[in-house]
């Protein structure tokens, strides 16, 4: 895995899982995520969706996509989310993008910036690359969540069923997929103390 | 900052043998090339333009000229017919000619580098113009420039060895149902 071009080709699915996966959590939770390591936000799809499988494509243009009774049509037929318009509400702050799932690419970004580029030249940078880095550390933590989900047990036994009800329509048995979150979070938490603890005895 | 001027673009002339040049430019002006400390750094972050210039010579007006200058030469040279490596020649001829009537098509991207995360954020989505810049970056900084991707970003997480042995052994999840199958 450290061959670092084969790094770069490595699993490009797993960006489309991801999309799936901060569509499957904004719905269930009505768009309120709550990422481990960084604060509460609301991110919801919007406008346009695109949902491949191989060579076949679905295209949902609607303002809630997501919602779409042919997006979830699409996603029983096998096909995963490629590449969607995101909105995303972090306290005052609201970005909107366009999310291509195969590189994590970020395109045609929307930042909430106020000082314009006429402005004091490296307070309009300073700004932007803040609010740009802001995104970045939430999209980070909500990745981190996705890939220890992703990487458990749990992500064939407890949330792909889950993610199927919710392809057909049937009721989220939310309890069951908190818990297994919840869970998860328990062991990485325990593990991390274990590591921390290992640490200071070393010292 | 030696390293950076010493690839900064470099002018693209009609009789320059290459059809496109790249380089380092100002991030407020594409066709400031004369780069100091101040232009380049602001605190945590090194900020640079990847200037790319080409030679774009419209495919009608190259044939064109090609045609004319053909005739030319088969009538000066009495000859009927002109061999590949004439042929050859005589484009390279036409082509430098035609460009001292053009300007180079410029464009330029932005690349601001966070030095203490080391995360650079480039500002273009073209697999092209990604590869101009790991090569003018690599040149530059002696440091390789690795695109973000799933594998990398999964990476980044500090994954542990049966972590990481776990994500490449990874496989496609599919919500696909028996139902809609059949």
């Amino acid at each position: 895995m450290k061959d670092l071009a084969e790094l770069v080709e490595l699993n490009r699915f797993v960006g489309r899982e991801f999309l799936l996966w901060l569509w499957f959590e904004s719905e269930l939770y009505e768009t309120n995520l709550r990422p481990t390591n960084a604060d509460a936000c609301a991110l919801w799809l919007e406008s346009e969706l695109t949902l491949a499988s191989e060579a076949e494509e679905t295209r949902v243009k609607s303002s809630t996509p997501g919602l779409a009774p042919e997006a979830k049509q699409a996603l029983r037929q096998g096909k995963l989310p490629k590449q969607t318009k995101l909105r995303l509400v972090w306290g005052e702050l609201e970005y909107g993008w366009k999310m291509n799932a195969d590189t994590l690419a970020i395109a045609s970004l929307k930042i909430p910036a106020q000082l314009k580029s006429q402005d004091d030249k490296y307070e309009a940078l300073y700004e932007r690359m803040r609010l740009t880095e802001s995104l970045e550390t939430i999209l980070d933590a909500l990745y981190a969540d996705f890939i220890t989900l992703r990487l458990d047990v749990a992500w064939e036994n407890v949330i792909v069923p889950q993610m199927r009800r919710w392809a057909r329509g049937q009721p989220v048995e939310e309890g069951k997929y908190a818990a297994a979150k919840a869970k998860l979070k328990r062991t990485k938490t325990s593990a991390k103390k274990g590591a921390s603890l290992e640490g200071q005895v070393a010292q | 900052m030696k390293r950076i001027r010493a690839s900064v673009i470099q002018p693209l002339l009609p009789d320059d043998d290459v059809a496109e040049r790249h380089g380092w430019t100002s991030v407020e002006d594409p066709f400031d090339t004369e780069l100091d400390h101040e232009k380049v750094f602001f605190n945590e972050y090194l900020t640079l333009a990847m200037r790319v210039d080409r030679w774009v010579v419209p495919g009608p007006l190259l044939k064109a000229h090609l045609r004319e200058a053909e005739e030319k030469l088969l009538e000066k040279k009495s000859l009927e017919r002109l061999g590949r490596k004439a042929k050859a020649d005589l484009k390279v001829m036409v082509l430098k000619k035609l460009r001292r009537q053009l300007v180079p098509v410029t464009k330029s991207y932005d690349l601001v580098w966070n030095v203490n995360d080391g995360v650079a954020f480039f500002f273009s989505h073209s697999n092209k113009t990604h590869e101009l810049v790991q090569e003018l970056f690599e040149r530059t900084f002696k440091l390789r420039l690795l695109v973000e991707s799933p594998g990398t970003a999964a990476d980044r997480r500090g994954l542990v060895a049966e972590e990481q042995r776990a994500f490449a052994a990874l496989e496609a999840t599919s919500l696909a149902t028996m139902e809609v199958a059949s």
